[in-house]
């Protein structure tokens, strides 16, 4: 009953609410045919953004974590339905092939498939090395308690992770609850937080920054799709030969991917330079610019900046860097001054947090 | 300061040959990529963002007003992973196996294996991915008392208990393994000693209410605990467990109830 309880939860939390919610975000970015992938993908951007929607007022206002679950659930099951309705609408005028794209894999050649090969490969035995090793590392002692105890004594941040006195909010860390979102799942599941944060999240992490990168190539490749899988595979060499150092993007995706940091490292930051190369391809120059076909960009990118802010409260400074100085290229090499100013609406989540991290 | 920066650097990139790659890459796209997209992301993009951390007045201004220690993670921002694989793509697309062998062959020496074993990375005892021996000993505090445990552990496992079992109280916790805490411990202090002093750690115990001690039974001990109060209740591969037995507990949590 509890292995059948855990399934479930994971099975429609990790993948099945992040397809149906996905279709909103999917929608605004215009595209006439959505690709699944897009769909998770952009799903769990949602998903996580209205996690901090609803978490951080619910810690601040010392709620309990039953509370932040409630109001939560009810959240994404309204989102999810809404996603679920414009899917039924959509195949009520056309058929599925119509509404979704879905990879095209006639035109394969042997090659390629060798090459996709490889990449499962890789890609498998970082998903198996995730879920078989750990990786001793001190600042789980904060996090991952922090989770175990909101799990365990329905409280949010209200006492010290590493001795168990009762303290006070430790500002710089409310306002990134990560964590509360490892102790949600831990809540619903059943399972353990500590086993949530280091052995599922692994599972579905890891998938979602390779998803992120594939996203990546298709747009660097549109015309030359052959090359993907190419791409796919140098680029899960470097993550496997990335650790030059303890610091690194690479080394911790693959050795602490449950943690904010690595989140942001290695999800958040790669979708938004997505996005960003997105804006550059749609604005080019001497280009007509369809009209709606930019927006939906610039909404995901408040969503990606709002989930930055849930991953690391010093991310909201990488994202504004990031962004703003690549904003500013692509208004310059572009000639559309405008990319810049309708950034800074995608940037509200940012000032909007920093703004609170300062006042607190 | 650029001296400082660089030494951040350094530091991020270890032998450095993964981020001299990249700045091949950029050479490579500066000279060849005629993608006007692809030069703006990942050409110009990253130039300006290396230019931006090597700033003086950057580094001044993140030190001064964000925090002293983290200047390094500026260079997460930087796509080395995604703009090293576009170009390696450019290149072997058409000699696959040849160029998976050479890229292969270069990350090998020039950079570092995630899983070769170096730092602490080591098989997974349980699905919590915490050492079972702190799941084991733990798992007995909580079978043998009946109230609150309160206990001491030696470093090692000072991450791990409270990641297991949130009940578990300890008088120092993970804190005293952060470089960054400036503060002192005695009971740490004792516990963490290549000698055990059982007689200091009894007033510890004492002064603290801590029932229970659990230490390295490699270590050399400079009293026999049986002598200063302790009496051996589990053993764990190394690890002893002692229960201090110079309170009268019950009256203890009797007091800690009227509380």
């Amino acid at each position: 009953m509890e292995i059948f309880q855990m399934v479930t939860t994971f099975g429609l939390w990790l993948l099945v609410i992040p397809f149906c919610v996905g279709i909103i975000p999917a929608v605004a970015l215009g595209e006439k045919r959505k690709a699944p992938s897009t769909v998770f993908l952009t799903g769990w951007i949602l998903m996580l953004a209205l996690f901090q929607v609803c978490a951080v007022p619910c810690v601040l206002l010392r709620k309990t974590l039953t509370d932040l679950d409630f109001m939560y659930t009810v959240m994404l099951g309204l989102l999810s339905m809404i996603g679920v309705i414009i899917v039924a609408i959509e195949l009520t005028r056309k058929n599925v092939a119509d509404c979704f794209a879905f990879p095209n894999t006639k035109n394969s050649s042997k090659e390629e498939w060798l090459t996709w090969s490889l990449f499962a490969v890789l890609f498998v035995f970082q998903m198996v090395m995730a879920v078989i090793y750990m990786t001793p590392d001190g600042d789980d002692a904060y996090y991952v308690t922090h989770a175990v105890m909101a799990d365990e004594f329905d409280s949010m941040y209200v006492m010290e992770p590493y001795t168990g006195v009762v303290g006070v909010l430790d500002q710089r860390h409310v306002l990134a609850p990560f964590p509360m979102f490892i102790a949600l799942l831990a809540r619903k599941s059943g399972l353990h937080a500590a086993a949530v944060a280091h052995t599922i999240l692994p599972l579905v992490l890891i998938p979602l920054t390779y998803l992120t990168f594939y996203k990546l190539g298709k747009a660097f490749w549109k015309k030359e799709e052959k090359k993907l899988s190419v791409y796919m595979v140098l680029i899960a060499m470097v993550q496997m030969f990335g650790g030059s150092s303890v610091y690194t993007n690479e080394t911790f995706f693959l050795t602490r991917t449950w943690q904010g940091k690595s989140l942001l490292a290695n999800l958040i930051l790669p979708m938004a330079l997505y996005i960003l190369f997105m804006i550059c391809k749609k604005t080019e120059r001497g280009k007509r610019i369809p009209k709606g076909s930019v927006s939906g960009w610039y909404i995901l990118l408040f969503l990606v900046n709002m989930t930055g802010a849930l991953a690391s409260s010093l991310g909201l400074l990488l994202l504004l860097i990031l962004e703003g100085g690549f904003l500013l290229l692509i208004a310059l090499r572009n000639r559309h001054p405008w990319v810049v100013f309708a950034g800074v609406g995608s940037a509200l989540p940012c000032f909007l947090f920093i703004l609170l991290y300062v006042l607190l | 300061m650029i001296g400082k920066i660089y030494e951040i650097y350094s530091m991020y990139t270890g032998t450095g040959i993964v981020m001299m790659l990249f700045f091949v890459g950029l050479f490579y796209l500066a000279f060849q990529e005629k993608n006007r997209s692809v030069r703006t992301i990942l050409l110009y993009g990253n130039i300006a963002i290396v230019i931006f951390i090597f700033l003086p007045p950057v580094y001044s201004l993140f030190v001064n007003y964000v925090d002293t220690s983290t200047y390094w993670r500026l260079w997460w921002i930087l796509p080395v992973g995604i703009c090293l694989a576009y170009v390696g793509t450019t290149l072997i697309h058409k000699h696959r196996i040849a160029g998976f062998i050479l890229i292969f062959v270069v990350l090998l020496f020039g950079g570092r294996f995630i899983y070769s074993g170096k730092g602490e990375m080591q098989f997974a005892d349980n699905i919590y991915q915490i050492p079972g021996e702190v799941v084991e000993i733990v798992d007995f505090l909580e079978e043998y008392e009946e109230n609150t445990v309160y206990a001491a552990f030696p470093p090692e496992m000072l991450p791990y208990v409270r990641q297991y079992d949130v009940a578990v109280r300890m008088p120092y916790g993970r804190e005293m393994l952060d470089e960054n805490w400036s503060g002192e411990n005695g009971f740490y202090q004792l516990m963490s000693e290549l000698q055990l002093d059982f007689v200091n750690l009894a007033k510890k115990c004492e002064y603290n209410y801590t029932r229970y001690l659990i230490v390295d039974g490699n270590k050399y001990y400079m009293t026999a605990p049986e002598e200063c109060g302790f009496a051996l209740i589990y053993t764990v591969d190394r690890y002893e467990v002692y229960e201090y037995t110079n309170i009268d507990w019950d009256k203890r949590n009797e007091e800690l109830q009227e509380l």
